[in-house]
């Protein structure tokens, strides 16, 4: 404010341009220190990290690109990342579908819709630990919520109960019904809000024009609503990429490693038997730059359906 | 086709502005709603039926929420997950990581953010620049061990402080970011005012601006405080002593030592970890709402 008019002084930088970003300085020091000592610092040293043999014991060695060159040929995170990718797509698809759904189905005035509206938005309250326990429980071959009702209503033999999460071909799928129980809601309130920023003149004039509702929703809310979709969508893929939770406490990556995310791989890795931290920390800059990669990309698109939008 | 448009104007102008839909429409509506309310609410019912009554109770009617009266066991249960299986204490270790976080986490904040707001300093820009990008690209994976490794050398594994500290950390860039936006909402003419009435800086800081910003606190506290609350993995790494274990961790190891058995006592424990956040939601609905948006829907 004050330096950007000031003549240029004798000295470049005028004195209260000076006392200015020393007052700021003062104001921001406790911050920046810790986001330097926690962040910054931590953030590069995880690309030494990633080239030593740190054990948590033993002197760490260097040993260059080796971790990388390991990476490569480890099928065990290319697979693992098949099942984040395999997590990825169902849980993506169906948080923003259904979060359209539901937010377009409750922006309007009707009786009971604060209630819905708050019912959606419980469960991502919740610790995904508690989730994951309760639809254990729920997911029991034995003695299970859904089994008990699928025996009751007659729809399953009690000699052969549905394994649910001990089925390889099944559990992944179970846990990705939990995972859009989860957040469905919260992307509700995002959808709801970007659909309660469409300026309403844009309706009145398509009734006008005599555009129906289906009409309506393919000219004007749809393209409106491009780049939160996108919003929402960086927000799952994200989460998909290190999704650790969940999974850890429902199945712990079983059976036979068929919910094994990388994240949780990383984990063994690290704090399991083994503390091979080098090896571990290059993985996870791997991880690093998928979401970077992800990230760019759907910017770069936002920004292009905007550019086009606004022109 | 002006013309048109224009006379269909005023036929419609006649009419009542009511949305109407189809009548299919209204069907779809409702049945994904209702159909949608019962797929999150039975299975929470259903916990909290559960935490409710004896096992003997549970085994017999599985999916039942219903709570025969002679097969109450409230007290029981909850006495005996709070005391026996130590969910109490995991309770109070939460309790104190998630305030001394959330205490320490609203001073750095507000004082960031008043800055970045009110100040013009050099590096302004740059430094809003990096809040923003980390809210995008969650760097929590790549510096995990680094982060770690750090801790160790400080001596602090093991310590509820360490936590403490990643948890302040971490909630930095995200409260920062909406605080900001907030306090730059406030009319600036206030600090001028009282800048011309020979209020210092400071004085400005905690008596004009802070009650202002009361809102944006409130949304950034609640937020944090389910964050904090309901995280798993940092407690996991670095609380190892059982009697430094957080409410999620005291959960599963209760689950693995109970997972045959007596389910009614691990409802119960379920209940004393989900409940107080359920009810934190409910009450302060509005500002979870605005903490969601204001990262997401940018004008």
């Amino acid at each position: 404010m004050t330096h950007a008019k000031n003549p240029p002084a004798k000295r470049g930088i005028s004195r209260r341009a000076l006392q200015n970003n020393l007052n700021a300085y003062a104001f921001l020091l406790p911050t920046l220190i810790l986001f330097c000592v926690f962040t910054v610092y931590p953030f590069f040293n995880a690309f030494y990290v990633s080239m030593t043999n740190w054990d948590g014991f033993t002197q760490a060695k260097f040993i260059g690109l080796n971790n990388f060159t390991r990476l490569m040929g480890d099928a065990k995170v290319w697979k693992y990342l098949g099942n984040n990718l395999q997590f990825g797509v169902f849980t993506v698809f169906f948080k923003v579908f259904l979060g359209f759904m539901i937010a377009l189905f409750l922006n309007e005035k009707f009786r009971g819709v604060a209630f819905f509206r708050c019912v959606f938005f419980v469960p991502v309250m919740m610790s995904f630990v508690a989730i994951g326990m309760l639809w254990k429980w729920i997911y029991t071959p034995s003695s299970g919520l859904i089994n008990s009702i699928l025996f009751k209503l007659g729809m399953m033999n009690p000699s052969k109960p549905i394994a649910w999460l001990g089925d390889a071909k099944l559990a992944m799928y179970c846990i990705i019904v939990v995972d859009i129980w989860r957040w469905t809601g919260y992307h509700v309130v995002i959808f709801l809000a970007g659909l309660q920023t469409i300026p309403n003149e844009l309706y009145e004039a398509a009734i006008v024009d005599g555009a129906n509702d289906r009409q309506q929703l393919r000219y004007i809310t749809l393209p409106q609503m491009y780049s939160i979709t996108l919003t929402n969508m960086v927000f799952c893929m994200t989460g998909a990429v290190s999704v650790f939770d969940l999974i850890y406490t429902m199945t712990g990556g079983g059976p036979y490693n068929a919910t094994k995310s990388i994240a949780i791989y990383v984990y063994e890795i690290a704090f399991g038997s083994s503390n091979k931290f080098g090896y571990a920390t290059a993985i996870n800059i791997l991880l690093f730059f998928i979401i970077l990669v992800i990230t760019t990309f759907m910017i770069r698109w936002m920004n292009r359906v905007k550019a086009n939008t606004n022109s | 086709m002006m013309q048109a448009s224009m006379e269909r104007r005023k036929q419609k102008a006649v009419q009542p502005t009511r949305v109407y839909k189809s009548p299919a429409y209204r069907i779809l509506q409702f049945t994904v709603l209702i159909v949608g309310a019962i797929v999150i609410l039975y299975p929470l019912a259903w916990m909290v039926s559960c935490s409710l009554k004896t096992s003997k109770a549970i085994a017999s009617d599985m999916y039942s929420i219903f709570v025969p009266l002679d097969q109450l066991d409230f007290i029981g249960n909850y006495s005996y997950a709070w005391v026996k299986a130590a969910i109490g204490s995991t309770v109070m270790n939460s309790v104190k990581i998630t305030f001394s976080s959330l205490f320490f986490i609203i001073i750095l904040a507000y004082l960031t953010s008043y800055t970045l707001a009110r100040m013009e300093f050099f590096g302004r820009n740059l430094l809003m620049t990096v809040f923003v990008t980390l809210m995008l690209v969650p760097l929590g994976q790549v510096v995990m061990i680094p982060q770690y490794k750090l801790i160790r050398q400080m001596g602090l594994a093991d310590n509820i402080w360490a936590v403490v500290i990643l948890y302040v950390n971490g909630g930095i860039p995200f409260s920062v970011f909406l605080l900001t936006n907030f306090i730059a909402r406030i009319p600036i003419a206030l600090d001028e005012a009282a800048h011309i009435d020979g209020a210092s800086r400071w004085r400005i800081i905690y008596q004009i601006c802070l009650p202002l910003s009361l809102p944006g606190l409130a949304t950034v506290v609640i937020f944090q405080f389910m964050t904090i609350w309901n995280d798993y993995f940092t407690p996991l790494i670095y609380l190892i002593s059982p009697q430094n274990r957080t409410i999620t961790l005291g959960l599963t190891n209760f689950f693995k030592a109970y997972s045959s058995t007596n389910y009614n006592y691990l409802f119960a424990a379920l209940c004393i970890v989900s409940l107080p956040v359920i009810f934190v939601y409910l009450l302060f609905q509005n500002l979870f709402i605005s903490g969601i948006t204001a990262g997401a829907v940018k004008e």
